[in-house]
């Protein structure tokens, strides 16, 4: 199973996303709440995946997105977002987002995406 | 919704006990209301044409529907249409005041008369109210010059009853440059015009809101709490950012800020949308073209 970093500044989005996650048999590895934090215990940790926020304070989710594909080319990145957020998941792919996570939580979309995503 | 503004109302009115106003939910889950309740109220019979149908079925297998037509109260097309109105949400209260020996449905009739006119509503607000639709029922209870509000009210109403609390009802909202509150979140959400949403509260008003969004047990609205509620606007901004996208206007979210040490929220126009979650006051904030802020003392 997966080494996963949950990177969002709400902490009940952390706590719902790390239950499903650690249903499914993951370890979060960490928590980080907000894009800055995110990066450095993205160095620090190299988990397998990394969730992000796009909103968030301090650095959002899409410059965390930045700096960590700058830094792993490899990285499994899937972003968290409310809907509406159109936009932002656009630039988001540009960067190299591997999927997309609308809140408020599925508990059946989360789990097949992370399958997809860990399987590429 | 129309279940829990009579109930409400009756509960207000002292016309119910608090056991009957829960036993009347409990009821309502099981129950659809009679075709011989839905004759009366379309006026195809009188009460006492149901009240002797109802006496021969105690002594004759037969359907209400059958018994009706044989005795000449109704005909095969108007048990038809009774039956395709069993769903009708005013009469299953109906149907649950009447089986609880609370009221029956003329005395309904009369209690919603009182409603309409102490609320000062048409008789067509009062049918749009029984129908039970979202889309129909919060603009009446937004201020006549609202109308730029109603889409984002409407969305955050129906959010909140899925989310939130299913035991919500609206109160007449107003306009106002600051509200007094205790706690609450705020999201400020930029496009071309910009929003503020919140939702505030005094002392665990927002409680039950967050236990059930955010699914844990809060103790009291502490910030754990309210970043729930938090997380909770930021559901509703963003499916309204949503809604505005496919008409392509662009709305960016911004981090929503929490507090449980303010004193209120201002300083701009904003609609004050209160509305009942159980038996909590909660305010929904919406200030279109103005960024709110916190007040502290």
């Amino acid at each position: 199973m997966a080494k996963i970093l949950i990177v969002d500044d709400s902490r009940t989005s952390r706590r719902m996303l790390r239950a499903i996650l650690e249903e499914m048999g993951h370890e979060v590895v960490a928590e980080a709440v907000n894009g800055e934090d995110g990066f450095v215990k993205y160095k620090e940790l190299n988990p397998d995946l990394v969730t992000l926020d796009i909103t968030m304070p301090v650095l959002d989710g899409i410059q965390a997105l930045s700096l960590i594909k700058k830094h792993d080319p490899e990285a499994k990145a899937v972003m968290i977002t409310a809907a509406g957020q159109r936009d932002k998941m656009i630039k988001a792919v540009k960067y190299g987002a591997a999927e997309f996570i609308t809140k408020p939580y599925e508990k059946e979309v989360v789990e097949k995406i992370l399958k997809e995503v860990l399987a590429l | 919704m129309i279940a829990n503004i009579i109930a409400n109302y009756l509960i207000n009115k002292g016309k119910i006990s608090l056991d009957q106003y829960y036993e009347f939910f409990e009821e309502l889950s099981k129950v659809r209301a009679k075709l011989g309740l839905i004759a009366v109220h379309e006026g195809l019979m009188t009460e006492y044409q149901a009240d002797t149908v109802n006496m021969l079925q105690a002594t004759m297998d037969m359907k209400f529907g059958d018994l009706a037509v044989e005795k000449g109260f109704l005909t095969h097309n108007q048990v038809q249409e009774l039956l395709r109105k069993q769903a009708d949400p005013y009469l299953s209260v109906a149907q649950v005041l009447e089986n609880m020996g609370i009221m029956r449905l003329n005395d309904l009739d009369l209690l919603m008369k009182k409603y309409q006119v102490e609320n000062e509503m048409s008789s067509s607000s009062i049918e749009a109210l029984k129908s039970d639709e979202i889309d129909r029922i919060v603009p009446l209870f937004l201020p006549p010059e609202a109308d730029e509000y109603v889409a984002f009210a409407t969305l955050a109403f129906k959010t909140l009853m899925r989310c939130a609390d299913n035991n919500i009802f609206p109160i007449k909202g107003f306009f106002a440059e600051k509200l007094d509150c205790q706690n609450g979140a705020l999201q400020f959400v930029d496009g071309d015009p910009c929003l503020t949403a919140g939702m505030c509260g005094d002392g665990n008003a927002l409680l039950g809101a967050a236990c059930k969004f955010g699914q844990e047990e809060f103790e009291s609205v502490n910030m754990d709490a309210l970043d729930a509620i938090a997380e909770l606007l930021n559901c509703i901004c963003g499916l309204y950012a949503s809604e505005l996208s496919q008409k392509r206007i662009t709305m960016e979210l911004y981090p929503p800020q929490y507090d449980d040490t303010i004193e209120g929220v201002g300083e701009y126009k904003t609609l004050i949308f209160p509305m009942m979650l159980g038996d909590k006051l909660v305010n929904l904030l919406i200030c279109i073209g103005e960024k709110l802020e916190f007040r502290y003392s």
